[in-house]
């Protein structure tokens, strides 16, 4: 089951935040954003610390705790794609490569989104919530 | 797949144990990298606390990135083993805590001459760590690795 996703710009802001579910941890807007950047910064010292050479180093693709995975994607440009979800869910990477598709498509489209800014469109919105559906319907 | 190196560190952050079996990128500054590893943990725990469904929750196990997996336990004294493999190697912080519960208690805490704090010396700790890490399934290739190499 999905909990939550965060879109986070290549500077380490966060420009979308959404919870899915009634159990998502309930945080602060600025709670967000400082665990927004954390992750940014945790994510630029983890690519420092491999033991081995890395061909296109990311840093952190997946995180498994007790409670929760956290799957995270990061685009060619920078800008980072994290999911948070119940430990046994299914076919994160494929969701969040589908959330690129429609940033890339409702989002970096928008002739009114400013690059970097905080994503307020309302397509985005519509089939965010369609993939969400369906990866839910998938999962259960 | 490969176990490339293991830390130890206390509650402060105090590097107790290093330990490397193979490490393909060397690492400029030893101690710079086990504050960065330990650092990352630190920030990462906090990290998983705050966005835990449930609390209490939300306990480190593991991450991965395109080329490494660390994974992480934690025992009840602030404690914390480190296990550095390749990917895809599975969860291996239940064999951290059984390195605490069967290795560490038996050769550290029980050895009346350690003092809590230093980095540990003892040769009986090292060969039965060694032991217990290249018992592991995802050892094998290590040595292969060594071959081509």
């Amino acid at each position: 089951m999905l909990l939550s996703l965060f879109v986070v710009n290549k500077a380490g802001g966060l420009i979308y935040q959404q919870n899915f579910s009634d159990t998502a941890a309930k945080l602060s807007s600025n709670d967000y954003l400082r665990l927004a950047s954390t992750f940014h910064s945790i994510q630029a010292i983890s690519r420092q610390l491999s033991p081995a050479h890395s061909r296109f180093g990311f840093g952190i693709e997946r995180i498994e705790t007790d409670t929760f995975v956290l799957q995270a994607f990061q685009s060619q440009t920078g800008v980072k794609f994290v999911a948070t979800a119940s430990p046994e869910t299914k076919n994160l990477k494929n969701f969040l490569r589908r959330v690129y598709d429609l940033y890339a498509d409702y989002v970096l489209k928008n002739p009114f989104y400013e690059l970097d800014m905080p994503i307020r469109c309302e397509l985005w919105e519509v089939m965010l919530q369609l993939a969400v559906e369906e990866h839910q319907r998938s999962n259960s | 797949m490969t176990v490339y190196a293991f830390y130890l560190f206390d509650r402060q952050g105090n590097c107790l144990c290093y330990r490397e079996w193979s490490r393909p990128k060397l690492m400029k500054d030893a101690t710079q990298d086990q504050k960065n590893t330990f650092g990352v943990l630190f920030a990462l725990k906090n990290f998983c606390k705050k966005l835990s469904p449930r609390q209490p929750g939300g306990q480190l196990k593991n991450y991965s990135t395109d080329v490494y997996s660390l994974h992480y336990f934690e025992s009840p004294t602030g404690l914390r083993f480190v296990l550095l493999t390749s990917r895809g190697s599975g969860d291996l912080s239940g064999v951290l805590r059984d390195i605490y519960l069967n290795v560490y208690v038996d050769t550290v805490t029980r050895n009346p001459l350690y003092v809590p704090g230093e980095s540990i010396q003892s040769q009986l700790f090292f060969s039965k760590l060694d032991t217990a890490i290249k018992a592991l399934a995802c050892f094998q290739d290590n040595e292969e690795n060594k071959s081509i190499s």
